[in-house]
This record gives C-alpha cells, structure tokens and sequence, in this order.
C-alpha cells in the first residue's frame, strides 16, 4: 500500500478538496478528511506528469479532475508500482546527478566541435556538389551590378592586353577545371577605391581590377591569382559558405532557443567567429591549389608569394583583424606558400606536387573582402 | 444599478504571486536538454520546451497552488518541423531567388496573424490554475487587424501609430483571455503607451549622449596611456563599444517601455472581480537586464538559466493579484483540443507575448 495526502481539484471549480490517497495495487482510493472514500482510479487509466525538479506531482485522473501532492516519494514509488513513465524518468534521473549534468556539459562541448568541425562543413560540402551551379547566375549577375554601381568604373586597358590575359585566363582554367571551361567568364574593372584586387563570382564571374594587373610583373603571377580564383568556384566554395552559415545559424537557434532575448548579443559573435573561421579554411583551400598548380608548372610558389606580398602593400589600411579576419594575414599566407614549395622540393620530383591537403572540408565569404582577393 | 454583493467576499484581498524556481536545479534541466536537443539536431527542442515551461509554470504559485502547463511536445514537435521547413526554403531561395524569397516572405506575413492566434490559444488553453484552464477567445479576423492591417499602416504614418500598434496587440492578448468560464476585461489607453514611447525616447537620446561623452573620454584616456595604435585595437574596440553602447541603450529603452505599458496593462485587467497590480520598475529591469548580460557573457553563456530565472522572479513577483472573490469560487468551462502550429512559431520568431 502506498499512502500520501494530495490536493483534489474536480475541473468543474477552483476549490482545493485536500485529501488522502491509498493505493492499494490496482486503483487509487480517494477519501476526503472525513475518511470518506468518495472517488476510485483504476491504475491503468490515470497519468502522471513525469517528475520534474522538486515540483509538486501531478496526478490526472480518468473523470478530469487532478491530484497534485508534495509527497515526492510516494509518487516515485507509485510509478515503480505501476510502471507508468518507466520511459521517461531517465531525463529526470540524468537532471538529478550532478555528475550526469556534467558529463553532458562535456558531451556538449564535444558535440559541438563534431558540428562545427566536422558535421556542418561535410553536409554542406555534399549539398553543394548536387546543386547546379546555374541556380547563382542571376544573384551573381545582381552582386556584379552592384559592384558596377557602387566601386567600379570601366577598366581602361587596350584591347589587345585584354586579349592577352583573357587566353592567359583560358589556359588556367583548362589547367584547373578542364570539363567547364565555359562556366568562366573573366570581367575587367578599374577598382577605384577597392584597388588592386580579384574576386571570383559563384556562378564562374572572375573580376580584376586593372590596378591588380599593373601591379603583376608577369603571367606567372597573374596565373596564382586566377587559379585562387578558380578554385574558389570549382570547390563551389560560395555555395559551402551559404549553407555553412545556415548550419551556424540552425546551431544557434538551437542554443539560445530556451531564452528568447537575453542571449542575442552574446549569440552573435560567436556565430560571426566560426563563418570568419570557415571563410579563412577556404582561402586556405584556395591557396593550396593554386599554389600546388604553379609547383606542378614547375614554377614554384614564388610567383603567388610575390603578387601578395604587392597586393598587401598597396592597401596599407590593410587590418589585422585575426581571428576577426575572412581571410588569413598575408604573411601566414606567404608562409604557407614557402612550406608548400619545401615539401615539394623534399618529395620526389616525377610527383606533381600535390600535396594532401590536411583537411580537404575547408571553404568562402562569397562578397568579397575590399582588400586582398 | 443596485448594488449587489457578497457579504463574505465583499473585502478584497490582495494575493502574491510566488516564484520559487531555483537557478541551480533549472541549471541541470537546461544542460540535459541542450544536451538531448543537440545530439537529436533539434528534435527533442520541442520536448525541451515542454519540460521548461512545466518547470517555470510548476514554481510560479498563487495563494499556494502552482499553475500547470499541460503542452504536448507531439504537436509543439510538429509546429517546429513546418517552420523549421519553411525558414530552410526561405534561406535557399534568399540568395539564389530572392524573388521568390520575397514572395515566400509576403506570404508569411499573411500567416502570421494565424500563427499568433493560434499560439495565444495555445499556451492560454494548455495553462491551469487549480485544474481549471485558462483559454484564449480572440478572434481570428481581430488578429488580422492588428497584425497584418495596423502593421501595415504603421509606415505610412511615419511610425506615429506605433505606440498605438503596441496597444492594439496588447489588447488583443489582455481582452480576450479567460479562466475557466470567467472572461477578462481590459480597459488600457493608448495614452500610456504614447507615454511610454515619449519617456523611451528621451531616455533613449540622453543616455546615447552620455554614453558617447563617456565613451570617446575613456578612449581618448585609452589612446593616450597606450600609445597611439590605430589599426586593430583602434577598429576593435570602436566595433565593441558601439555595440555595447547599442546593447544599453536598447535595454533602457526596453526597460521603460516593458515597465510602463505592463503595469498599466495588468492594472487595467480583470477577471470578474479580479484584479492585477503590477510594480516594475524601470530602474530594477534595466539593472536585472545588464548585469544578466555580463553574467552571460563572463561565464561563456553557464549562468543563462541564472539570468532566465532571475528576470523571471523579478517580474512575476511584482504581480500581485486584488480579488473580492474568493479564489477557490471560480467556474471552469470545457475546452476544446488545440495544435501547437503557432505556439512553436512565435517562439522561432522570437516575438514576445503577455508575460
């Protein structure tokens, strides 16, 4: 038998009817104070709100009325008499200990590098891939115009330069993503107050500004640009970048879901951190092929060193930003470079120079950065 | 009008409401249920809702009796999943079509008013007091007036009809609920909303002065003691102050609004002879609001249920209820089954009803 003292409340009005319950293995016995046993619950039909911290129990019965007691125990030992919620009292279980709350802290921390690392940049990766590349045409178009419109003025090469890097532009493709030449199209603008700079469009668009191509020396340097460029398309990296930041933003919303205002400001970098973080494994990405390219050439990374080194100099507003940066800083990115041509030169020279990339999910901010690519 | 009243039930008394939900024990359910929501990629949120708004629901107590939140997580779960699809569509189509992106947002807007109407009935029908449920009686076509036509307006009244909007949605929540048979009355102005607006924006300018004064001297202080560095200190901490000096003003603004236009809406509430009293200050939400956000923030997001739990005590244990009915005297009245469509919806979207 179990026993404990409840408040009866009968749905049809607000008033308390205290009261004593008794189970007796099969039904739950009412009686009021008087002893009087006014009301009987088969087991089988009632329900119980699963246990919650140490809030009152509540008990629903089959003809609409409800028990609520804070008698803990005998409700616990009510539902392991009658086996009700036996599925969900292991989420109460787990809230009760503290060791199982901190074991989920760390599951936690662990299931969101998984995410962030892992699970986010691989999704997108594949959704990317089975999307045509057609469906950015229009917005790539628009982001073109907007450009036109706000920064760019026409470029004022001659026709017969624009000839020249045009082929030169042609070849790199052919070398990098032969099976869609034609998806690429290579656009000339005088960047006014953007300067020197390239970016590459999602749909194929690769801009250059003619200030980038006075300050180049030679083709080999204007071949690294192109092909950091192609790769950001072939990878189909502004794609990634949209969807990776609709994981971030799903992941969020997942978090601060439980406190609808407080958390805004404090959701927001973070969130801002890991797209930075993605736009850098990009250019990353981007890097290692065009360099791997150039040393397949058998030019080395000297080329793409130098041309950065110029693009860096000739925006000395240039930030450095870290780890609020889309792109790496220049000299890590030199760096980078240097170690590539190293490992080229250590491996044996029939290879073509290319070399495993450490993590081959890497991405891109597909609006530019002013400065640098 | 002969006055008839009760001679037992004739003195009213006054009923504080209890809030007893303790931070640390909301800590564990809050961890559990990140835990179980992120490992099932959201789809045990919407059980984690259930268990939340039971727990805040079980601690909040009147005159000894606990509310109870009778929520469903199947139909909240089902809610989710529709909005969750539709916002995937709209961020697909955002970038690529913004046409029909637009026109997927177009539509939304006509299925708004649907969705508050349907969450008001929700969380109104799936709350009891003493086993009697509360219910929501708006109407549908008065939902469409205040959320689709009133919202509509707004810009072509140069935001004059705003506090006036505010109002509106006010009154269609407070004037509309009822407990059990009982059925509210509201009988707000609109008067202490244009007030409200008023006092926010004074506020709101003043402290942006002050804060721009104060800001710029201690950068100037700053700038001097290290050197002049511009660049990335320079660009970060301008970046980071303005959003703090964003984030203050904001929540002034908000404190005087949410203390001003809730106490008057509560005090101009009833239910039958019930009434409210509310006693926010602006002064005490606006110290709540920042030093939870510095709590947020300097334990990495750890002491949230912390702040949840104390805002939450501030506001519901200045609510205080004046009955000359005795509170075991009210009539329930029998229900009708609802979906949590809506409920799931306004929760996503972040827009505040009621409390």
């Amino acid at each position: 038998m179990i026993y404990f003292t409840a408040d009866y409340f009968d749905g049809k009005t607000s008033r308390a009817y205290p009261v004593r319950v008794a189970f007796d293995g099969i039904a739950l016995v009412i009686s009021d104070n008087m002893q009087d046993n006014f009301y009987n619950a088969q087991y089988s039909s009632i329900e119980i709100d699963p246990a919650l911290g140490r809030t009152k129990r509540s008990i629903r019965l089959p003809n609409g009325s409800l028990l609520q007691t804070n008698d803990l125990e005998a409700v616990n030992a009510l539902e392991t008499a009658t086996g009700i919620n036996r599925s969900w009292n292991w989420v109460h279980y787990l809230e009760t200990r503290w060791r199982a709350v901190v074991v989920c802290m760390f599951l936690i921390v662990a299931a969101l590098f998984g995410l962030i690392y892992y699970a986010i940049p691989y999704a997108a990766n594949y959704a990317a891939q089975t999307i045509p590349l057609q469906v950015t045409s229009s917005a790539s178009k628009q982001a073109l115009r907007m450009f036109d419109q706000r920064f760019f003025r026409p470029s004022g090469l001659n026709a017969g330069r624009k000839q020249e890097i045009t082929s030169l532009f042609g070849r790199t493709i052919s070398r990098i993503d032969p099976a869609y030449v034609n998806n690429y199209t290579i656009v000339f603008r005088k960047g006014m107050s953007l300067g020197a700079n390239a970016f590459a469009l999602p749909s194929g668009i690769v801009v250059v500004t003619d200030e980038l191509i006075a300050l180049s020396d030679n083709d080999d340097e204007l071949t690294a640009i192109f092909a950091h460029e192609i790769n950001h398309v072939k990878r189909r990296h502004a794609l990634r970048s949209i969807l990776q930041s609709t994981g971030v933003f799903f992941l969020v919303t997942l978090l601060t879901g439980d406190v609808t205002s407080i958390a805004n400001l404090a959701s927001f970098l973070p969130a801002l951190l890991i797209e930075n973080g993605y736009s850098r494994d990009f250019e990353r990405q981007a890097d290692h092929e065009a360099g791997s390219l150039l040393i397949g050439l058998g030019k080395g990374t000297g080329p793409f060193q130098n041309i950065l080194q110029k693009i860096d100099s000739s925006h000395p507003q240039t930030l450095k930003l870290g780890v609020f940066s889309t792109h790496p800083e220049t000299v890590k990115r030199i760096e980078y470079l240097k170690k590539l041509d190293l490992a080229s030169k250590k491996q044996d020279q029939s290879s073509h120079g290319r070399l495993p990339l450490k993590n081959d999910l890497c991405y891109n901010g597909w609006i530019p950065d002013p400065w640098i690519l | 009008m002969a006055l008839v009243t009760d001679e037992i039930s004739a003195a009213p008394k006054r009923y504080g409401i209890e809030f007893t939900a303790s931070a640390s024990e909301y800590f564990s359910i809050w961890i559990v249920n990140l835990f179980l929501t992120i490992i099932t990629l959201g789809i045990y949120a919407a059980w984690a809702k259930v268990r939340t708004r039971r727990y805040i629901w079980a601690n909040t107590s009147l005159a000894g009796h606990p509310f109870t939140f009778h929520g469903r997580p199947a139909a909240i779960l089902k809610g989710n999943l529709i909005i969750a699809g539709m916002f995937l569509i709209y961020v697909a189509t955002k970038k690529f079509e913004p046409v029909i992106a637009g026109a997927l947002f177009v539509i939304f807007g006509f299925i708004f008013p649907f969705l508050v109407y349907k969450s008001l009935r929700f969380n109104a029908h799936n709350t009891s007091y003493r086993n009697i449920r509360f219910r929501f009686l708006g109407r549908l076509r008065e939902s469409y007036e205040t959320y689709l036509l009133f919202a509509g307006i707004i810009p072509c009244t140069l935001f004059v009809f705003f506090p006036a909007w505010q109002f509106y949605k006010k009154r269609f929540f407070f004037n509309n609920l009822a407990y059990g048979a009982t059925q509210s009355s509201f009988s707000g102005r609109k008067g202490p909303f244009y007030r409200a607006y008023f006092f926010a924006s004074i506020t709101g300018i003043a402290s942006f002065m002050f804060l721009s004064w104060a800001g710029s001297y201690w950068f100037h202080r700053l700038s001097m003691s290290w050197g002049a560095t511009p660049g990335t200190f320079n660009l970060i901490y301008t970046f980071f102050f303005s959003s703090l000096l964003a984030a203050v003003i904001l929540y002034t603004v908000q404190a005087v609004i949410y203390s001003i236009t809730m106490n008057h809406c509560w005090s101009q509430t009833r239910f039958g002879n019930l009434q409210f009293r509310s006693t926010l200050t602006t002064r005490h939400l606006l110290f709540i609001r920042i030093t939870n956000i510095a709590a947020i923030i300097f334990s990495l997001g750890l002491l949230v249920p912390w702040a949840k739990i104390r805002r939450l005590k501030y506001i519901l244990e200045n609510l205080s209820i004046v009955s000359t009915q005795d509170l075991s005297t009210f009539n329930g009245s029998p229900g009708s089954e609802l979906s949590a469509l809506g409920d799931a919806a306004t929760d996503f979207i972040g827009i505040e009803i009621g409390l």
